[in-house]
């Protein structure tokens, strides 16, 4: 009796531990439900570049080029956008252009107006200079720091994928274009020489 | 003087602790706070959950270097088990876990894992140092395989209550750390399961002549070190909120010494938990003043090593013969 009494007091045990433990329910409910919270970076990105791009605010590049080489610092404090404590600042920048040279990285560009140089990238096209110089996404908000992270890495692809190619095809040495990027700016080692544009729009003017 | 040299011995660890306190009270104004009290019981007790097992296994003259990586691995599990759940498609069902599923999971994962340290120790013959080296790597690995190199995070505040919360006045993971302690303390000296622990590290032969089962101590000395190595893993899970792939590396070694700087002895059969939860204290007190005093970290490594060198100098002059 005893025995008896000892088994079922840890099969009971064991029952109530289960029952409140897991919960059993159908994937395809759960698919269902996952797929209506859960973060897509591929839309957001795409919705951005989409979008967004045309409108989004950007600096004037030679201005910028300017405000930098005087007091680099102040200027990205008030102007730019960082992540943490870092000494990187990010800043979404535009200009007129002729093209100088065409690289395997870069096409290197003279700045309308001025002989100021600045590399725009077509390869190697990696980082967060976009997310963080269009201020769209804000690390605060995602639960998920690879959602976070996803967000580049899909931007990223897209200008591989979409901007540069078409760009890359059709760009010679002479052209002038319309560019319109994202940029980081280190506060502590920065030469405007170093400066390279991540592409959002590249447009050759006929 | 001679009256006072077994006294001296038998609380060098709290003469040290207290001497240890006083310097730095003095040295720093902010060390002696209720909140960095706090700080201090807050941080060290994943070490003193490891410890505690890890005390267990020396005692039995073994020794655990899988306790970082079960660490790991048990926290991923509850991380896991809580976020994403368990899939199987082929019957269309989606197994989730609540907060209390997931910690009871972790926990038989690290008892499993020990469980097999304790078997391949006993059964097979395999040396401890080889058997746990070789867990060490397994179980860092099936961590990766299991996270995908990657943090799990956003664990909800239920389960970050663990790691963060306050019950009563006092954080979370020290009501753990206590209940740890306490029932080992019990375990170890008012049992007979924690006299046949110490029998086999005091004498293995004689023990088994006595007719101590000693493989089946043993491989439940292994599991309750993985069990406790799991308790730490869910705290600093918790604490973090994220189950971090690399967690947990070193922690082996912070464990072995505080138990070695509680004063348990390396050949077995000699030492206390509440030794090893003074060494732990002792470290902890030790990271806590040279942060404080803003001492350099290569500097803090060293230091920390000689503590440990002096420990068992001290030792061995206390116990010549062993």
């Amino acid at each position: 009796m005893k025995k008896l009494i000892k088994y079922l007091a840890i099969v009971l045990f064991i029952a109530i531990s289960l029952y409140n433990s897991i919960y059993i329910k159908d994937l395809d409910e759960i698919k269902a439900e996952k797929s209506k919270t859960s973060f897509n970076s591929k839309v957001f990105a795409s919705e951005f570049i989409e979008n967004k791009v045309s409108d989004l605010k950007a600096i004037e590049a030679l201005g910028f080029l300017n405000e930098i080489s005087k007091n680099v610092k102040s200027y990205s404090e008030t102007h730019g956008n960082k992540l943490g404590i870092s000494n990187d600042y990010y800043f979404i920048i535009y200009g007129n252009a002729t093209v100088l040279t065409i690289e395997d990285e870069d096409v290197v560009v003279a700045l309308a107006k001025s002989q100021q140089k600045l590399k725009i990238a077509i390869d190697f096209i990696f980082g967060n200079a976009i997310r963080e110089g269009a201020k769209m996404a804000n690390i605060g908000d995602y639960q998920n720091t690879m959602d976070y992270n996803n967000i580049s890495v899909e931007i990223n692809n897209l200008v591989r994928e979409n901007i540069v190619p078409p760009f890359r095809r059709s760009v010679k040495i002479g052209d002038s274009i319309y560019f319109k990027g994202a940029v980081r700016v280190n506060v502590l080692k920065q030469k405007n020489d170093t400066l390279r544009v991540i592409p959002l729009q590249l447009n050759i003017k006929s | 003087m001679a009256n006072i040299k077994p006294y001296l011995v038998k609380f060098q660890s709290i003469i040290v602790l207290l001497i240890l306190s006083m310097v730095l009270t003095i040295l720093s104004d902010k060390f002696f706070t209720l909140e960095n009290g706090w700080n201090i019981a807050r941080q060290i007790s994943i070490n003193v959950c490891i410890s505690v097992g890890m005390t267990l296994v020396i005692l039995t003259k073994g020794i655990d270097l899988s306790v970082g990586s079960l660490l790991a691995f048990s926290g991923a599990i509850a991380a896991g088990l809580l976020k994403f759940g368990l899939e199987f498609p082929v019957s269309n069902t989606f197994i989730g876990f609540t907060v209390f599923g997931a910690i009871i999971a972790a926990l038989m994962v690290g008892g499993v894992f020990g469980v097999f340290n304790g078997l391949m120790i006993t059964k097979f013959k395999v040396p401890p140092f080889v058997a746990t080296l070789a867990m060490l790597t397994i179980a860092r690995g099936a961590t990766m395989l299991w996270t995908g190199g990657f943090p799990i995070t956003g664990l909800g505040n239920n389960f970050a209550f663990i790691g963060t919360g306050w019950f009563l006045g006092m954080p979370m993971p020290v009501w753990i750390t206590l209940v740890v302690v306490v029932f080992t303390i019990v375990l170890t000296k008012k049992t007979k399961f924690g006299r046949h622990i110490y029998a086999i590290g005091g004498n293995e032969s004689a023990a088994r002549l006595s007719g101590i089962n000693i493989n089946k101590i043993k491989i439940w000395v292994y599991a309750i070190a993985g069990t406790l190595a799991a308790v730490g893993g869910v705290i600093l899970t918790s604490r973090l909120d994220s189950a971090q792939p690399n967690a947990g590396m070193g922690y082996e070694l912070d464990s072995i010494a505080a138990v070695v700087i509680g004063g348990t002895s390396l050949s077995g059969g000699r030492g206390s938990i509440v030794g090893t939860v003074q060494g732990a204290l002792i470290i902890g007190v030790l990271n806590s003043g040279l942060v404080l005093l803003n001492v350099s970290p290569f500097w803090q490594q060293i230091i920390k090593g000689l503590v440990i060198l002096i420990a068992v100098i001290m030792d061995r002059l206390n116990n010549p013969n062993n």
